[in-house]
């Protein structure tokens, strides 16, 4: 098994609906449901052969899409004389793609927006300086899946300190909880080492040690430090200059 | 107080806010009526012609920031945190909010056709959305709307701004 790299990304199965339709310049109320349905499971498998997970609410779709086309294929009953034209199988899908295709085209207008508002700086904003030297200076590109179980393999072995160990098959590691300890330790510690994090931890715990990390990263608590290449990883909690002034 | 005091006051008072203030609460403050705050407000921004600053008006009120052909030397000094751009599916999951709202989770994840749950977290942990309220009927589920932050994050005067929602019929 390779590496695997996503195809286009859609957001769900009614965007990659509306590309389909995009694609083939059909008009969408009068959408070629053999040829689209068709198109629709070709993407669906190519998915498949690249070890992708299919989204059940796309597998949900395609049988939507199975079901009217053969709803199509069935020939029409007479119209009764006092009833209007029968009813398209297709509106009601129609209906459901040209409501999402709305918010998705309100999403872009709020993303042009957001590009504008962007531009206007209030004060005493936390300014997150962007002028570390870059870390990568030289391409990881040698480095294979072997390279990494073995760093995760040395790592352990470090901790192995030769008394038995338990092996719990199944631990539930909140989330919230290795959040915690990580903030917990970095009181008063300026500076705290990734690896001392992971002292006496279960493979579990130093998964959700890392996802903690990650986590804390992301909500612009704590940056993340490494001076040199596979060098000691340091985590620094964020320094909240604006509130230094009062 | 001279209208020329008061001048000075409401500049300083949308300087020292933390939010949009809005011209009605400037106006109880400075005991003035809402047009003439607004008409001051206008007068200050054109005073700034000059200068790096502007008055804007967003989320119903006002606030002093920088003008925007600054923003290249401020990112300069570092950006914003809260800048980090939205994914595509917060951004769909946020639309259709401030549109429908209030809205709930199951409908929203009806209209996109997806589940969305991971979507509206980081938009309530961005604070851009917030609990309205719950709907009448099984569970009682939570309905969502937009909040000030919104506005202000899109540079939104009210979510009036919005295009107008025309579904095609």
């Amino acid at each position: 098994m390779g590496y695997v790299v996503q195809l286009e990304v859609y957001q769900g199965p009614f965007d990659l609906l509306l590309d389909l339709i995009a694609k083939n310049e059909v008009d969408i109320w009068d959408i070629p449901i053999a040829a689209i349905t068709e198109q629709y499971l070709a993407y669906l498998y190519s998915l498949q052969e690249k070890d992708l997970a299919i989204a059940g609410e796309f597998l949900v779709m395609a049988a939507t899409l199975i079901r009217l086309k053969s709803r199509l294929l069935l020939p029409q009953e007479p119209v009764e004389e006092d009833s209007e034209e029968p009813e398209d199988p297709r509106k009601e899908l129609v209906e459901q793609l040209l409501r999402y295709k709305f918010f998705k085209e309100a999403a872009q207008f709020l993303q042009a927006r957001y590009t504008d508002a962007v531009r206007y700086y209030t004060k005493g904003q936390r300014l997150e300086r962007y002028n570390l030297t870059p870390i990568y200076t030289q391409p990881v590109g040698d480095l294979t899946l072997e390279d990494l179980a073995r760093v995760y393999e040395n790592l352990r072995r470090e901790q192995d300190n030769g008394e038995p160990r338990v092996h719990e098959i199944y631990a539930r590691i909140p989330l919230q909880e290795r959040i915690a300890l990580v903030r917990l330790r970095l009181v008063g510690s300026p500076r705290l080492s990734f690896r001392s994090l992971l002292q006496d931890c279960t493979p579990g715990e130093i998964v959700g040690t890392f996802l903690a990390v990650l986590e804390l990263v992301r909500l612009g608590e704590i940056r993340v430090v490494q001076d040199t290449l596979f060098g000691e990883i340091s985590i620094q909690p964020y320094l909240w200059e604006v509130e230094v002034n009062p | 107080m001279t209208l020329a005091e008061a001048r000075v006051v409401v500049e300083g008072l949308i300087f020292a806010a933390e939010r949009p203030l809005s011209a009605k609460e400037i106006a109880e403050i400075v005991d003035l009526d809402k047009p003439t705050v607004e008409a001051l407000v206008e007068d200050i921004r054109r005073d700034y012609a000059q200068g790096a600053l502007t008055i804007r008006l967003v989320a119903g009120g006002y606030q002093i920031v920088t003008k925007p052909e600054l923003a290249p030397w401020v990112e300069k000094l570092g950006r914003p945190v809260i800048h980090a751009p939205l994914s595509t599916a917060a951004t769909e999951t946020l639309a259709i909010i401030a549109y429908e709202q209030p809205i709930t989770r199951a409908e929203v994840e009806q209209i996109r056709g997806v589940r969305s749950d991971s979507a509206i977290n980081t938009l309530l942990e961005r604070e851009l959305i917030c609990e309205v309220g719950r709907k009448e009927g099984p569970g009682r589920p939570i309905l969502y709307g937009v909040t000030d932050k919104f506005l202000e994050h899109f540079g939104l005067r009210s979510v009036d701004e919005l295009p107008i929602k025309s579904i095609g019929e």
